[in-house]
């Protein structure tokens, strides 16, 4: 029966978990991989290669040769990939044979790193989860406390194959002995690196996207009475994105409006919060609006739609759209872009 | 005398030497002659003692004969109040003493008659053990056919019901009885089992799972199709249905006709106990069925062809646990599966004191030393201790057996195409059920053809007589 | 001449009519309509439900004149005996070929996203057991198997919900953004998933009730819209315009991000669990040509005919060696035959069961 079947017992076969792209010095693919090693005498439970050649796949070829079993990618969880790539390439010719492979899981999540990916997967953690899952708890809990999106192969090739959006994925680096993450990263409409989005700004973004799992924290300052600053932490539980989509003057107009419903955990400086709940209120509005609106200015100087305006677009003025489909990036960069916050507090813990 | 075949010999010199001719290797063999008082001539009775109600013979008819009966009016009377039959040849003769009866035979009468005054050992009346039940009856049935009758009827307070005698086989040595109520029992089946019971062309059953297999449609199938119970309730509760129920003299189950694909998985307990956890004990049942048949599959097929669907937490350990084995997992499965059915066979056979200590030595050999070995792995121990949990939980043991054995098929077709093989089997099992039948009526309704207003009957079970709160005790 | 033993109930016909039509097509439905329609082409799915009822209606009323006639019998007291014979070889032709269009399509499904180098034959030979043991019963039992392949993938469209999470409701907009053209041409891809409405000329004759024979069809063809429909519109959501046109088998694209806690990459259990469906498909149409050979011949009993006609289309696999490359382009005219048999045929037979009752009426 050997022949004829594609039987492949699982202790045979060798798992790539991992998958690392970082561009070598010669302008070579360097990929680095992460196995499973099912060897119950060996210390640690996964094994690192690495080699250099033109496509992932040659790449695959090298690696393979430098294991024994059958090389397997069917349990793919992560591809990182580091900036220096994405700054000078673009990612997704680079993935096309993990999409054109229906065995490759697509919802590997997708990581780009602010370093050399053999140095990100070289590092000697202290605490001992396997590195997949290491990496893969960072983004996902980093996903829930807003600080980074949450990108799987499915939603990268989405991203990058829709007109009207831009791609953005999740970014960590290496701090001392363990990986953090530090916010996320913008692709532009060539699918190179664009710009970099700290842990604040990917908090809007994510709200903007509506992706956001409550409760989302905001901290910002603001003056009380006494012209103090004073320091205050919002946690946002309910947010609505309303969007309104016009053409004025040769440019899209978008008005985007955002009531938030908040509370309010960290409160510093001389507020009465009964009496300047409205003040209180007032003020973070202009603290959001002005957030929002920095974070789009920088989107727009950057020339990336990470938030999906364009989809917007194409759907309630597609006479328009069609005019500047091709370049989406440059129209958004043009396009007149307006953000209203409301802010409803509705609680302020248990003290007055 | 195999050559007066049909002749009655004439003369009771005649009969008493053609009778010890024929039972001469026969030790209990007892022949006596007497003199009636009413004309003095001479009777000849015979038996096999142990057979035989010896007291209740001469109390009830040689006293009478030899001391009271005036005249040749009151002997042939006095002689058919107590006859199993009059009988005017031979081997219905031989038939009916190796049967129990006590020959009477008068000289220059052209018949002899068959007195029925036999007494088998009646067996007492115990808990059936190998239905056992929580709440339901005490007393199972036993191998005396009036016992068991009687049985029936004290499960069946009032009801009219049918009981009909059937002799057949070649010689007519097969002796049923078919029980069933005439309102609820659908004609056809009845006709149906009738013609099939008459069919029978062995010379002998000595069980009722032989009968059962004369009798059923599909011989080849590997599910029964017949219930065979030992508990008179189970059987009570079957005619009550409407089902047709045959019993047999010298067996101590009760078969019951015809059945449906899933009321196998039911119980007595069924019955007395608070619906909710019926219905919950139920669910368990069904989904133990689906891990019996199609767990060791699934599992093989998932470490052979389809390790993506592991999730990553798990194929490390499992990939782990199995680098040790050196055999494939289809053969790992077939090892354990063989050697947990041996231990369950030979704890079977075994007396009860021994039998635990099978237990002992399979649960330290498979749970510990073979995984220590290296001969099979963890992950392989719990898929098919699993398995064997759940085949145990099938309250009948005909279908349990019928569905431990379907994994085995099961097993190698994962081992060839994975997934796919075993969705194939699934087609197959269920074309097959769906074509099944039980005395024609359709085996696996109501899941095909489906009959949803059933479901709830069968699945679930709901409060009998529907939810309802009594008024009276409010107050 | 309606045998009387092979009946059908009413909820069997809808079954079986419904479940021969959820088949290959649903898996590349979403791709090969939004080639033509783009994000509209929901609304050419609902034009061709529509066209595939109006065929439907056409047949019921042919065959609700000639009661307890056979399809064959029915074409020949139309057309005459030889025509009809003919038309009726042409249709064992075309339900012959759509069991291995099939049968092939779905193994070659399989090879790409399970087994990718099991032997191909083996893989024929494995599907057609379950297909043979169906198909050689009696049309009840059949009739049962349907009713268990309905119950038993209940579960499986709901699991395209779980692609709702990452959709993005806006892709459906604008509707008709490039005007009607575009949505009339996609009317062509969705007649083809509809197809399996045509068996009913095979079986009204052995239909339990007949007067819900129209009914039960339509049902049928609703119960498939909104498959479909569940199916073109999630998918439509999910991908972008341009994944859409290049994934070939969009529904299984969609399936494959589904990660419960204890089971990662269910399309495997899904597509694996999805023969039942296809199998469903295969004995329809195999009835169909078995049955079809009966009436034809005035043969006793069909189910001596399945093992040759099965051996037939192994011969033919052996021989074929079919490729997706290969298979597509047999699709490509398999196509507008199937389109010019389940939708043509029963307008013209009407139409000329029309003229020919009008004649009859003027000699008269």
């Amino acid at each position: 029966m050997a022949g004829c079947s594609d039987r492949t017992e699982l202790d045979d076969s060798t798992l790539i978990t991992i998958t690392g792209m970082d561009l070598a010095d010669n302008g070579k693919l360097a990929v680095t991989g992460m196995v499973l090693d099912f060897n119950e005498e060996s210390p640690s439970q996964e094994i690192l290669l690495s080699s250099t050649g033109k496509t992932l796949r040659e790449n695959r070829s090298l690696l393979s040769s430098k294991i024994g079993g059958e090389f397997l990618s069917g349990k793919l969880q992560i591809v990182i990939v580091s900036k220096r790539l994405l700054k000078a390439e673009r990612l997704l010719p680079h993935l096309d044979v993990a999409y054109r492979d229906p065995k490759i899981s697509n919802s590997a999540l997708i990581v780009a790193c602010d370093c050399s990916v053999n140095k990100l997967m070289d590092t000697k953690r202290s605490s001992q989860p396997i590195l997949t899952e290491y990496i893969r708890k960072l983004i996902e809990t980093g996903h829930a406390s807003e600080i980074t999106v949450r990108s799987t192969m499915q939603h990268f090739h989405y991203m990058e194959t829709e007109e009207g959006i831009t791609s953005s994925i999740s970014e960590i680096k290496p701090v001392g002995k363990e990986l953090a993450v530090v916010g996320t990263m913008l692709l532009g409409s060539d699918g190179k690196y664009a710009a970099h989005l700290s842990k604040e700004e990917s908090m809007l973004l994510l709200l903007l996207k509506k992706q956001f799992t409550s409760p989302a924290s905001f901290t910002t300052s603001i003056q009380d009475e006494n012209h103090n600053k004073a320091n205050v932490s919002l946690d946002i539980n309910k947010a609505k994105v309303k969007v309104k989509t016009g053409y004025e003057e040769g440019n899209f107009v978008f008005r985007i409006h955002l009531p938030v419903v908040a509370e309010v955990v960290e409160l510093e400086g001389d507020f009465r919060v009964g009496a300047d709940k409205n003040q209180i209120e007032a003020l973070l509005k202009e603290k959001l609006e002005e957030a929002c609106r920095a974070l789009i200015a920088k989107l727009q100087m950057n020339r990336v739609d990470p938030i999906g305006y364009g989809l917007h677009a194409r759907a309630f003025d597609y006479g328009h759209w069609k005019e500047v489909r091709s370049d989406w990036g440059k129209a958004f960069a043009e396009a007149d872009v307006k953000v209203s916050v409301t802010v409803a507090i509705d609680s302020f813990g248990v003290m007055e | 005398m195999t050559d007066q075949v049909g002749q009655l010999p004439t003369g009771i010199a005649e009969m008493q030497a053609a009778l010890q001719q024929q039972f001469a290797g026969v030790s209990d063999f007892i022949l006596k002659t007497a003199r009636l008082k009413c004309n003095g001539q001479p009777v000849l009775y015979a038996y096999l003692g142990v057979s035989v109600d010896e007291d209740k013979l001469i109390r009830e008819v040689v006293q009478p004969l030899v001391l009271e009966a005036d005249d040749m009016e009151q002997v042939r009377s006095l002689l058919e109040s107590v006859q199993g039959g009059q009988l005017d040849r031979w081997e219905d003769i031989l038939r009916g003493m190796w049967g129990g009866n006590a020959l009477m035979y008068m000289d220059k009468e052209p018949i002899a008659y068959l007195l029925d005054t036999s007494s088998w050992p009646s067996p007492q009346i115990k808990e059936p053990e190998n239905e056992s039940s929580l709440k339901g009856a005490r007393s199972g049935f036993t191998e005396s056919n009036p016992t068991n009758l009687a049985l029936l009827r004290h499960h069946l307070p009032g009801e009219q019901f049918v009981q009909k005698q059937i002799r057949t086989g070649p010689g007519g040595k097969i002796r049923v009885t078919m029980v069933y109520l005439p309102d609820k029992a659908t004609p056809e089946s009845v006709e149906l089992l009738l013609d099939r019971i008459n069919k029978i062309e062995v010379p002998s059953v000595l069980s009722m799972g032989e009968l059962a297999e004369q009798l059923e449609d599909n011989s080849y199938s590997l599910f029964p199709q017949f219930l065979l119970t030992e508990r008179p309730d189970v059987a009570a509760i079957g005619i009550a249905e409407g089902k047709i129920a045959l019993l047999m003299g010298h067996s101590s189950q009760v078969l019951l006709a015809p059945m449906a694909f899933l009321s196998f998985f039911m119980s007595v307990d069924d019955r007395s106990m608070r619906w909710p956890v019926v219905t919950f004990f139920r669910l368990l049942r069904f989904v133990g069925l689906l891990i019996a048949i199609f767990l060791p599959s699934v599992y093989i097929a998932t470490v052979s062809f389809h390790y993506e669907i592991i999730p990553i937490d798990l194929v490390l350990s499992v990939g782990k646990s199995l680098e040790r084995v050196p055999v494939p997992p289809i053969l790992e499965a077939f090892f354990m599966e063989f050697i947990l059915e041996m231990l369950r066979e030979a704890s079977l056979r075994l007396p009860p004191k021994v039998g635990q200590s099978v237990g002992i030595v399979g649960g330290i050999v498979i749970g510990q030393a073979a995984v220590e070995a290296g001969i099979v792995s963890n992950v392989m121990v719990i898929v098919v201790a699993l398995t064997a949990i759940a085949s145990f939980i099938q309250p009948n043991q005909d279908m349990a057996a019928a569905v431990r054995l379907l994994r085995f098929p099961f097993m190698i077709a994962a081992y060839l195409m994975g997934m796919i093989g075993i969705v194939i089997g699934f087609m197959v099992l269920v074309c097959h059920i769906a074509s099944m039948q039980s005395l024609r009526m359709p085996f696996g309704s109501p899941l095909f053809p489906i009959r949803l207003g059933k479901w709830s009957s069968v699945l679930a079970r709901l409060p009998i007589g529907g939810f309802r709160r009594r008024k009276d005790s409010e107050r | 001449m309606g045998a009387p033993k092979q009946q059908l109930s009413h909820k069997q016909y809808i079954f079986y009519i419904y479940k021969t039509q959820i088949g290959i097509g649903v898996l590349v439905l979403p791709n090969t309509l939004s080639k033509m329609a783009g994000n509209s082409g929901w609304i050419s799915l609902l034009l061709g439900w529509m066209i595939a009822t109006a065929a439907g209606y056409f047949i019921i009323q042919v065959m609700k004149r000639h009661p307890g006639r056979t399809f064959a019998e029915v074409l020949q007291d139309v057309l005459g005996k030889w025509i009809g014979r003919a038309v009726m070889t042409a249709w064992i032709a075309y339900a012959a070929i759509a069991v291995g269009v099939v049968l092939f399509m779905e193994v070659i499904i399989i090879q790409v996203w399970i087994l990718r180098n099991m032997e191909q034959l083996l893989l024929i030979a494995a599907i057609m057991i379950p297909v043979f043991m169906i198909t050689r019963n009696r049309l009840q039992v059949q009739g049962r198997y349907v009713e268990f392949v309905y119950l038993y993938t209940l579960w499986m469209p709901p699991l395209l919900f779980f692609s709702l999470k990452d959709s993005h409701v806006l892709n459906l907009l604008p509707i008709a953004g490039d005007g009607l053209l575009p949505i009339l041409y996609g009317i062509k891809p969705t007649l083809i998933p509809f197809l399996g409405f045509e068996t009913a000329y095979m079986l009204y004759p052995h239909l339990q009730d007949k007067t819900k024979a129209f009914r039960g069809l339509l049902i049928a063809n609703s119960l498939a819209l909104i498959i479909f429909m569940t199916v073109v519109v999630t998918s439509t959501m999910y991908f972008s315009s341009e994944e859409l046109r290049t994934f070939i088998w969009p529904t299984m694209q969609l399936l494959k991000t589904i990660t419960l806690p204890f089971i990662e990459r269910f399309e495997i259990v899904f597509l694996s669990y999805y023969i039942i469906l296809v199998t469903q498909t295969l004995c329809a149409y195999l009835f169909f040509t078995a049955n079809g050979i009966k009436d034809l011949f005035g043969l006793q009993d069909h189910a001596k005919l399945i093992l040759p006609l099965l051996v037939l289309l192994l011969a033919a696999a052996a021989i074929l060696k079919p490729t997706l490359e290969g298979m597509e382009a047999t699709n490509a005219w398999y196509d507008i035959v199937s389109i010019g048999m389940g939708y043509a045929f029963p307008l013209l037979f009407w139409g000329l069961w029309q003229a020919r009752k009008l004649g009859e009426r003027v000699l008269r």
